[in-house]
Parts: C-alpha cells; sequence; structure tokens
C-alpha cells in the first residue's frame, strides 16, 4: 500500500524493492504542491484541471492513478513516463471518458503537443548530460577513416565480423549517448587492432602486382546487360588500388545509358563507379582508383537485380562475343531463348556494358601513406628512450592529445614481460601498439577532465572536434600544432584552419555524411516499391536519388549558397538515369552533373528531390503525412508528436467505389477530434508535393489502383499553419523560402547535433539563435553558418 | 449415316472458311510469294495435294506424300499454324499412322523458309507443283470428306481378278463434288486388316449393307488402288474415335502448350514489357476457354516447328493478362482469340511474327528431352527438312 504526504511529498512505502523505494524517492522530490502544474502554459494548466483532476486527484485515484502531484521536471524519466501515459490516453481518445465534458480538437492538440515537447526536451537534456569526462565512441566509419589517417591502412569495418552498423537517431549515427560500448564492442576493437597494426608493418607490405584479365582470351569481349557483370576481379588484401577497365557502354533504346560498377560480394554493394556511353567500336579505358577493401568484385551494370515474382532472381543476359561482333547481330538463332538483347530495330533493349579487358594494379602504397608508418617503430630494440619516444609519438597521434610518459610505463612493462617469456621483441612492440588502439582514448572522443569542472574544451578537445566534424577522422598535423601552441581556439586560427580543411579532398567525407545523416537518406529504398507498380525503379535509379541530394548538399557548399536555396533553386544535380525519371533533357556529360531547371520542370530544391519524395512512400504508395513529418523534422526542426494509438490505416479504393486520391481518403480519415489539430499543421507540408508519386515522378492525375472511373487529378494547394494559402509545390517552396531565419535555425540545429554529436537542447537555443543572428548578413550562406558555429560558444564549449 | 455428316460439319470450324479457298487458283500465289511472318495467308491460297504418309517427322512437323506407287516423294513442313485433322478432330503430326492417305493445302515457303525443303532443279522442272511445300491443313480421308459434307453409299462387294485378285467394296460418292476428292463412283479394296467400326465396337465386314452410308480412311494399294483403313458405319463409331483424338490432342496442347505469334512487342528498358499475341486456330475450342479463364500465364518461344527450348525458369517467362480480344472472322490459321500480356521477362524471341506456345492452367509435364531445341546443333537440324 502507497499512502502519499501531501505536504511533504514523502512516500511510506509497503513491501516494495529497494531499487524502486530509492526511484520513487527520487520522483517525490520533484512532485510539488497540488494540482499546480506550475511549469506548465497556463493553458494547459487549465486542460488538466478541468479535464484530468476530477478522477485524479488527492480523493479520487481512478486506474489507480493521480495526476495532481506528478511534477513537471522533464528531465526525471519517471516524471516523464507518466506525462507519456498521460499523452497516449488523451491522444487514442480515451481520456477524458466518453460521460465527462470534452474538450474540442484545439485544446486536445495543444496539451498534446505540448506535453510531448516537453517530454522531448526532457529526453534530449538526458541525451545531452555531460559528465566531468564525456566520452564519443567513433562511429565504424569514423573508425575507418582514422585507422587510414593514422597509420594508412585500410581497414574494412564492414567486412563480416567486423563492426555492426551504429544505431541512429532522427538518422545521425554519431549521437555519443546511443554509441555506448560493450564488450563486444571491446573484443572487435581487439581484432581490429591487431589486423590494423599488422597491416601498418612495413615488414608485411604486400607486393604490388599488374594483372589483365581478357574473358576468355584477348580479342574477346564481354556483354553484360542490366544488373549483371563479370567476376573479374579479387583482391587478396584491402588497400589502394588502380583499376584499369577497356569498355563501351551502349544506351538502352530509350537512352538510358549503362552504369559501370564494382559490386563487393561480401558487403553486397557497389563501391564504385560511372556513367559510360560510347560506341561499341570506340572502346574507351577508364582508372577507378581508390581504397578497396579485400574480397571479390564484380565489373557490374547497374546494381543488384531485382527479386523475381517467384523468389528467385531474374537473370538477364551475358556472355562472350568476338571484340569485332555487333551487339546488333545478337538475334534469333539457338539462344531465342534468352533474354533480349537488341530491339526490333536492332538497338540495346538495356543499357548494355561491353567490357574487353580489365587491369588491376596494387596495392598501391604512396609515399604519403609510408610516412605515416615511419617512426612507429624504433630503430633500435634496446634503446629504451628511443622505445619510450615511439611509443609516445604514435600514442598521441592515435589519442589525440598529449600523453605523459607515466601513460607510457605500462605498455614499456608490458613489451619487457614479453620479451622476458620469450616473444621476440617486434611482436612484443606490435602488441602494444595494438593496445594503445584498444585504449578508450583512442576510440572515442573525449572532452573534459576528471579532476576539474569544465566547460571550455582545450585546443587537443577542439582540435578533435573540428576534424571528427569535417573530415570524420583525426586532425592532421597542423591541427595538432596549432592545439599543441594553445591557439587553435581563438577565432582568426579557427577561421583560417576552417579554409584550410575545406580545400582538403578528405572534406568529400563531410559532403557525403552530413547531408545523409541529416535529410536522413538511408530510408531511401527501405522499402523497396512494388516491382509491379515501379517496374522501372531499381538499385541504379536509387542510387541515383542518393547522389542527387548528396551532389546537390555539396554543390551548394562548394559555392557557398544561402539555405533558401536547399528548398527553392532553378538547378539541380541530374545524371542521364534521373533524367529519364524526371522527364528531363539528358545532361551533356555522363557523370552527375549541376543542370539548370526550367520553372516548369516542377523541380529545384531539396524537397522535390526523388530520394526525398521515396523515402517517406511505403512501397506502394506515396505518404503525404509523412512526407510532412519528415519535412517538419528535418527542415524545419520541429519533430512532431507521434501518432495517436490504433490508428486505423486507409483502406484500399472499393472495384465498385469511385477512384479517389490519398488527400481525399485522408480527409475523410482525419475527421477524429483527436487527429484534427495535429494533422491540421503536418498535412499541408506533405500535401504540397501530391504531384509527386511515391518514386517521386511528376503527375497531374494520381494512378488508382481499384476503383471505377477515370484517374482523380491531383491537388496540391493547400494553407500554412499561419494561414498563408499555396496553390502547388512550386508556390510551397517559394513562400517556405522566404522564412530564410526559421530554415537557418533549423539547419544549424542540425548541423550541431552533428559536429557536438549530441541532441541539442533548450539550453543551446540562445548559442543557435546567435549564430543564426551572425549568418543573417551573409544570406545565411552556408560556409558562413559552419564558420559562425566553429567560432561559437556551442562549439567551443564542452 | 446422314447424321453422321451433318454432325462432322458442326464440329469442324474449318469446314466453314475452306470450301471458299479451295476454288482459287494456285497461281494468285506465284505474284504474292510465300506467306509473310505475322500475317495470316489469304483466302484460297495454295494448291491440293494428296498421298500417302510415307516421311513422318513429329517432332518438327514435318513428312512427305506419296500420291502414287511411282510418284516422288512430295516433301512437306507444316506452317506453324498449319493444322491437322485426323479422324475427324484436331491433330498433329504425331497422331498420324504412317501410311494413311492425306489430304493437304500445301503454300509457297513461308518468308524465312526457303530453305527448309530442299529441293533439286529436275524435281522442280518434272513436278513443279513440289514448290508447294508448306501446309496450312492436312486431314484424313474421313475428316476431309465428312468436313465437305461428303460420304460414301455403298453399292456392294465385287471380288476383283487379275494377278493379285482382291475383295472390293463398291461406293458411289453422296454430296457434293470436291476439289480434289474422287467425285465418281469407286472401289476400294477391303479385307480382314480392315477396321470396320459399328457403335463403339469394331465389327466383321459382313456388317456392311447394301446402301448404307458409310466414311473410310484409305491407303495405298496394289497396282494403284485405294485400301480401305477404316470403315465407318455409323455416327455412335465415328464420334467415338473423334472423341479420342479430341482427348489426344487436348494431352498434346495442355503438355505443349497452345501455340499463336506474337503481334506487337512493348520493350522496357529495365526488363520485361507487354507482347500481344494471336492463338493459331484449328485447336479444341476448350482449349481457349481455359485462357480466357484465367489471368497469369507462362509465355515462352517457339521455333516456326512449334519446337519449344524448355520451358523450365528462364526459358519462360511469367506473365500477366493485361486484355483478351476477339476477333471476329479471323482467317484460316488464326484463332479468335488475341491476348496482351504484361511479361517479367522480355526474351530474344519474342517479336513481331515470331512463334511463342502460352502455358494455361495445365499440369506442367516434363517432355522427351528432344523434343526441345535443346543444343546448338539441334537448332540447326531444326532449319531443315533431314531427308531419309
Amino acid at each position: 500500500m502507497i499512502v502519499t504526504r501531501k505536504t511533504s511529498s514523502f512516500f511510506i512505502l509497503g513491501t516494495l524493492s529497494t531499487p524502486l523505494v530509492i526511484a520513487m524517492i527520487t520522483m517525490s522530490s520533484s512532485v510539488r504542491s497540488a494540482s499546480g502544474f506550475d511549469g506548465l502554459d497556463k493553458t494547459s494548466q487549465t486542460f488538466l484541471k478541468s479535464h484530468c483532476l476530477r478522477c485524479h486527484d488527492e480523493s479520487k485515484q481512478k486506474g489507480k492513478f493521480r495526476l495532481d502531484t506528478l511534477g513537471t521536471d522533464f528531465t526525471n524519466p519517471l516524471v516523464a513516463e507518466k506525462w507519456d501515459e498521460v499523452v497516449f490516453r488523451i491522444n487514442a481518445g480515451e481520456m477524458p471518458p466518453e460521460k465527462e465534458p470534452q474538450p474540442s480538437a484545439l485544446e486536445i492538440g495543444s496539451i498534446a503537443e505540448t506535453l510531448t515537447k516537453r517530454i522531448r526536451e526532457g529526453t534530449a537534456a538526458r541525451m545531452a548530460k555531460r559528465g566531468k569526462v564525456q566520452q564519443y565512441r567513433l562511429s565504424r566509419e569514423e573508425y575507418a577513416h582514422t585507422v587510414y589517417d593514422l597509420l594508412g591502412v585500410v581497414f574494412d569495418v564492414e567486412a563480416p565480423g567486423a563492426f555492426n552498423e551504429d544505431p541512429r537517431w532522427h538518422g545521425f549515427e554519431r549521437i555519443g549517448s546511443l554509441l555506448s560500448t560493450s564488450p563486444s564492442h571491446i573484443d572487435r576493437y581487439l581484432r581490429a587492432a591487431d589486423k590494423v597494426i599488422e597491416l601498418a608493418s612495413l615488414d608485411s607490405e604486400p607486393q604490388s602486382k599488374k594483372d589483365r584479365k581478357y574473358p576468355e582470351e584477348e580479342g574477346k569481349r564481354y556483354f553484360a546487360q542490366l544488373g549483371e557483370g563479370w567476376d573479374a576481379i579479387n583482391l587478396k588484401s584491402p588497400g589502394h588500388y588502380r583499376i584499369k577497365i577497356r569498355v563501351s557502354g551502349l544506351p538502352a533504346f530509350t537512352g538510358r545509358v549503362p552504369r559501370l560498377s564494382l559490386w563487393h560480394h561480401q558487403h553486397k554493394k557497389s563501391v564504385m563507379g560511372m556513367d559510360i556511353s560510347n560506341k561499341e567500336d570506340e572502346p574507351k579505358t577508364i582508372v577507378l582508383e581508390g581504397l578497396f577493401s579485400a574480397g571479390g568484385y564484380k565489373i557490374l551494370n547497374n546494381a543488384q537485380t531485382k527479386k523475381h515474382p517467384n523468389g528467385g532472381v531474374i537473370r538477364f543476359r551475358t556472355g562472350t562475343i568476338d571484340a569485332g561482333q555487333k551487339l546488333a547481330s545478337l538475334t534469333g538463332g539457338f539462344r531465342s531463348d534468352k533474354t533480349k538483347i537488341v530491339d526490333e530495330q536492332g538497338r540495346p533493349v538495356m543499357p548494355t556494358l561491353l567490357i574487353d579487358w580489365v587491369e588491376v594494379e596494387g596495392p598501391l602504397t604512396t609515399e604519403v601513406n609510408r610516412a605515416k608508418k615511419s617512426g612507429i617503430f624504433p630503430m633500435k630494440e634496446d634503446d629504451q628512450e628511443e622505445l619510450t619516444a615511439s611509443l609516445k609519438q604514435f600514442a598521441e597521434r592515435a589519442w589525440r592529445r598529449t600523453v605523459s610518459d607515466q601513460e607510457m610505463q605500462r605498455y614499456i612493462k608490458f613489451i619487457a614481460a614479453e620479451k622476458e617469456a620469450g616473444v621476440d621483441f617486434r611482436s612484443a612492440y606490435k602488441s602494444a601498439l595494438s593496445g594503445i588502439l584498444v585504449s578508450r582514448s583512442f576510440f572515442n572522443l573525449e572532452e573534459g577532465s576528471p579532476n576539474e569542472n569544465r566547460s571550455r574544451l582545450n585546443d587537443f578537445e577542439l582540435a578533435s572536434r573540428l576534424s571528427y566534424f569535417l573530415w570524420s577522422s583525426m586532425p592532421d598535423e597542423q591541427l595538432f600544432t596549432a592545439a599543441r601552441t594553445d591557439k587553435l581556439h581563438v577565432p582568426e586560427t579557427l577561421k583560417k584552419e576552417l579554409k584550410r580543411m575545406i580545400s582538403d579532398p578528405k572534406i568529400d567525407r563531410f559532403l557525403d555524411s552530413f547531408p545523409r545523416q541529416w535529410l536522413q537518406l538511408h530510408r531511401v529504398g527501405m522499402f523497396q516499391p512494388d516491382p509491379n507498380l515501379y517496374p522501372e525503379y531499381g538499385p541504379w535509379l536509387e542510387k541515383s536519388m542518393i547522389m542527387e541530394t548528396t551532389n546537390y548538399f555539396a554543390e551548394m557548399f562548394r559555392n557557398n549558397l544561402p539555405i533558401r536555396e536547399a528548398v527553392d533553386s532553378d538547378w539541380t544535380m541530374l545524371n542521364s538515369r534521373l533524367a529519364l525519371h524526371y522527364g528531363l533533357p539528358e545532361p551533356k556529360e555522363t557523370k552527375l552533373m549541376r543542370v539548370s531547371l526550367e520553372p516548369e520542370s516542377g523541380r529545384g530544391g531539396l524537397l522535390t528531390h526523388a530520394s526525398i519524395l521515396s523515402l517517406t512512400s511505403d512501397g506502394t504508395r506515396h505518404r503525404p503525412v509523412h512526407r510532412g513529418a519528415w519535412l517538419s523534422e528535418t527542415i524545419l526542426a520541429q519533430a512532431p508528436p507521434p501518432p495517436p494509438p490504433n490508428v486505423e490505416p486507409l483502406e484500399p479504393v472499393k472495384s465498385n467505389e469511385p477512384k479517389k486520391t490519398i488527400r481525399s481518403q485522408l480527409e475523410a480519415h482525419a475527421t477524429q477530434s483527436n487527429c484534427v489539430s495535429c494533422h491540421a499543421k503536418i498535412d499541408p507540408l506533405g500535401l504540397a508535393f501530391e504531384n509527386f508519386d511515391a518514386i517521386g515522378r511528376w503527375r497531374d492525375k494520381e494512378k488508382v489502383e481499384g476503383g471505377t472511373g477515370e484517374n482523380p487529378p491531383v491537388d496540391a494547394s493547400g494553407t500554412f499553419p499561419t494561414g498563408q494559402k499555396f496553390d502547388g509545390p512550386q508556390e510551397f517552396k517559394r513562400v517556405l523560402a522566404e522564412d530564410e531565419k526559421r530554415l537557418a535555425n533549423a539547419f544549424v540545429q542540425q548541423l550541431a547535433t552533428y559536429a557536438l554529436r549530441r541532441v541539442m537542447t533548450v539550453d543551446d537555443r540562445p548559442h543557435i539563435e546567435k549564430i543564426v543572428e551572425n549568418a543573417k548578413g551573409g544570406n545565411y550562406r552556408l560556409r558562413s553558418m559552419i564558420e559562425h558555429l566553429i567560432t561559437s560558444e556551442l562549439f567551443l564549449n564542452r | 449415316m446422314k447424321r453422321v455428316i451433318s454432325y462432322a460439319i458442326a464440329v469442324m470450324v474449318i469446314g466453314i472458311i475452306l470450301p471458299a479457298m479451295c476454288q482459287t487458283a494456285a497461281h494468285a500465289d506465284e505474284k504474292t510469294g510465300g506467306p509473310k511472318r505475322g500475317v495470316f495467308p489469304e483466302e484460297g491460297a495454295g494448291i491440293h495435294v494428296h498421298g500417302d504418309l510415307v516421311i513422318s517427322d513429329p517432332v518438327n512437323r514435318r513428312g512427305a506424300l506419296r500420291e502414287k506407287r511411282s510418284s516422288p516423294r512430295h516433301y512437306f513442313a507444316m506452317l506453324p499454324y498449319g493444322m491437322v485433322w485426323y479422324h475427324g478432330a484436331p491433330a498433329d503430326i504425331l497422331n498420324l499412322p504412317p501410311g494413311i492417305h492425306m489430304h493437304g493445302r500445301f503454300l509457297l515457303p513461308m518468308e524465312g523458309e526457303e530453305e527448309t525443303i530442299p529441293l533439286t532443279e529436275k524435281l522442280i522442272k518434272d513436278h513443279e507443283n513440289h514448290r508447294y511445300n508448306h501446309a496450312i491443313l492436312l486431314e484424313d480421308d474421313v475428316s476431309f470428306y465428312s468436313r465437305q459434307g461428303r460420304s460414301w453409299k455403298v453399292l456392294g462387294f465385287e471380288q476383283g481378278g487379275g494377278p493379285a485378285p482382291r475383295l472390293k467394296l463398291s461406293v458411289e460418292p453422296v454430296g457434293p463434288e470436291i476439289e480434289g476428292g474422287i467425285n465418281k463412283a469407286a472401289l476400294f479394296d477391303i479385307d480382314d486388316s480392315t477396321r470396320v467400326w459399328k457403335d463403339r465396337q469394331l465389327v466383321n465386314k459382313d456388317q456392311i449393307k447394301e446402301g448404307m452410308d458409310v466414311q473410310v480412311n484409305l491407303t495405298w494399294g496394289p497396282f494403284n488402288s485405294l485400301a480401305t483403313t477404316d470403315v465407318w458405319l455409323d455416327e455412335t463409331s465415328l464420334k467415338a474415335n473423334r472423341e479420342i483424338q479430341k482427348n489426344r490432342h487436348l494431352k498434346l496442347i495442355r503438355s505443349r502448350f497452345l501455340p499463336g505469334w506474337v503481334d506487337e512487342v512493348k520493350n522496357n528498358d529495365s526488363g520485361g514489357g507487354e507482347v500481344t499475341v494471336t492463338f493459331f486456330g484449328g485447336m479444341d475450342s476448350s482449349l481457349y476457354s481455359d485462357i480466357r479463364k484465367i489471368q497469369n500465364v507462362k509465355i515462352c518461344n517457339a521455333g516456326n516447328t512449334l519446337r519449344t527450348w524448355n520451358y523450365h525458369q528462364e526459358h519462360a517467362s511469367h506473365a500477366t493478362i493485361l486484355e483478351k480480344n476477339e476477333i471476329k472472322n479471323p482467317p484460316l490459321g488464326s484463332s479468335n482469340l488475341q491476348i496482351k500480356l504484361k511479361v517479367v521477362r522480355m526474351l530474344d524471341g519474342f517479336r513481331p511474327g515470331w512463334i511463342v506456345r502460352v502455358k494455361g492452367p495445365w499440369t506442367y509435364v516434363l517432355l522427351p528431352w528432344d523434343e526441345h531445341i535443346n543444343s546448338a546443333e539441334a537448332y540447326e537440324r531444326s532449319k531443315k527438312l533431314i531427308l531419309p
């Protein structure tokens, strides 16, 4: 039995367990005087008092639930959980009960929104909470970049048994509170460290080779239709390789160009590639150079084939022909039962690749990478001083800070003990180096000091924050030097370093990683579009969609464009596949490139990218509400409240009823009082894009499965929550783009979340507003906002 | 026996079309040449040829007829839409016994098939009609005569004389005069090798009575005579044989699929597409009805011989029927059913004028390996008649 003593907020506890007792006592500290709801706004207080307390106060606790003593410290998880239950009941329409006076839809919407916001603020505060020393584990992508920049070693973090995928929070893969470290992580770090050190040892540097491979023999040519390829490459060790391929790419009769990519069998993904378009009698040699994981690669046309409806995999056509044989001759004959290669006019039915040979050279060791490894091994085994110096030098780079001699002692002792046990010096030394890489100072970003309450980052911490923000990796020597001289935090130095870092090729890591995480591009293709409804959807289209968006962001960044162009512009980044998808003219070059758009194209800005329009779809149809929720969350940084439970899904249109749009079904659906208020805010943001189907194609009529009559016309008009009207996506974008300050504020929040590796809280708002204010003079240009961010208090503080 | 005749007319769809065709002179073909891919021949094309089936290649649907003891063999190939009738029911070369006397409607070779039946200059010089060697129709006597409303009235038996004395069945034609047929009283050899059918039984030849209306199937006899292989005395016996043949035909087509050709193709640049198919005629109507009832089929390509490559996995495509169109007054060779399909895989053989076979709701069976075009060599061999 629990009795609550109102005045002291003290629980007298019966037979409850100790942890629960402690938890409840903790909670009781936040319980305040009855029915005041002090921390809430007046409207919410009035709602709760008039609709809830009648049955949930001191005198009556229906369902054994008492509300009047519930605190408003939302950072307390137990309190937040109870408020979450309150929102759930109100949202579900369970409370207030039917016999009680009912609040209006507006009132329900308001209370649900207020409480949800407060619960989320509490969650954010908990997630952003920092101790004296805060550790942010590296994501696996960052781990790979770090060992490469540290030692010039390619470590395959995605190899089977290597590292698991990192958890995400609203698309972000680097939120410290989510990246916990478990015993299994340590086990994997141990194995990874051994491997990395082994690869870094100059004595085991693999010999570089150059091999050329022909299909069957010289003079033969391999042809591959869509999704098919040639298993021509097998790399025994990871590293830097140069791969040359003699190839022709014949576009399909529709103009669709083949995409050559290298498909990694073990990782089940394409790692590198390019569009190819040249005549079969004019083959060209392309060069793909970069870092490759070990394993088997297929020179693939496009990407993996889609699944056959009966569960098998549709195989298109591959084979070997004479290099001089025209593709158009491949009709009829004994192979008539295979997939068609050329149409009735002799044009390729599908984009087709013709490969004459492939040449693999590597692993290549560049002087830059060799330099990274130099000095990690001492020249003399018995020189204790040099041994200590070598180890210390390595540890300082690996741990990205100064290291004391005392910290090195355990490693020195370890080497000595190993030698005494009969292990040779080199092996013992390598084990010590591995030990440095399994130290938490290596796989974590550490901020703070154990012996002081410090709010400011020191310069080494700042160097790491900066380099992991922009390079997803450790600082380079110049950043270390600035940190050592304690000058990095000076705004001028930071600006200078930013400029230098942006001009480094490693900035591409940011330009790819940030937009993927910010815009939640991992959701593209999560629900594969139904091949019966969208037969043209395929892996290359999907990849092209993502490339459009990441390259669009990169283009904005490189040209330092204002944030308004994120939502409205007269250009985009296209390759031939996307041009075909959008019904736009093919770009002049085969690569993805910037193209100007006419107003009637219906495109321009991230919001009309096929990636964005499809990531909210469910594989069969577009989801306007999800589109609205995504826009609110990512572009406006305002996550809407969760939907009420047990919402009935939309029924397919019955065969004997007239066809109707999803929009009209939604309008009929969202008539319940507890739905109306939220939908009024979210839906217009999604309905503005009704002109785009589930895979982002333009349409004037909505194709409706089932039902009778003509497909209904699309209605993309609506009203902003401010009351401003729009008549379609173009006007919607224009109006939204005018609110630059709001867009900039949201963008800085997302940028800061990525950079600081934590969720933004109420406490961060003034800082963010200041950054936005500072960026106003530069029209909220991307790079200017980044500059204002890294020189802000928010960035310089822990 | 008049009822036998009228029933036969009713069940034979081609009987409505063919009489007009037979009246047209063959020389019309000389101007237009052989049939074109994807186009059914004009009404009346071709010439009448008859003779005993002395060579038979059921797998490639080819063979040879020999008109007289001393005549050269008239080699032929069935056109893809060429129809075979046996015992008054749809059939294939496979169902025909060697030696059976057949009537054919032969056309010049189809476009691209000019080399299928090898001809020598001497043969053409001596027997110009051998240039007509692609059959649109092939039928035994009972099918040929009954389709055109003809039967035989028994006049009695006659004992022949000479070096090989044989018993003769004396008959006279009942019904209209027929191009290529026997239009006067005739004597057919009959002996104990002749099957005489009454009701659903075989009976002795003494059951044949003067004045009866009968149907006969014939074969070669000594001294350029014609010998009876079968005599049908009543409608019941004819119907029983027809039913058996119909069921053999159904079994054959259900396991080898319904043939047709491609009218139109819409390729998709990511695979698959749409294929419009018109089915060939001359099959039992229930086969078309089966297709009309379903939405999902499998489709594979076939050669002009109707041989398929295989039906397994990559050799056939799953398909969904998008449209079913009825063809009014279809030409000879065509059925009245056209379908538009959405195919999962667009095979090389799916091209306008090329042959396909479509699987209806029938049990899937594995066929003897050598019926399929299973190798490049088999494909080459299938392109030409191999002379024995």
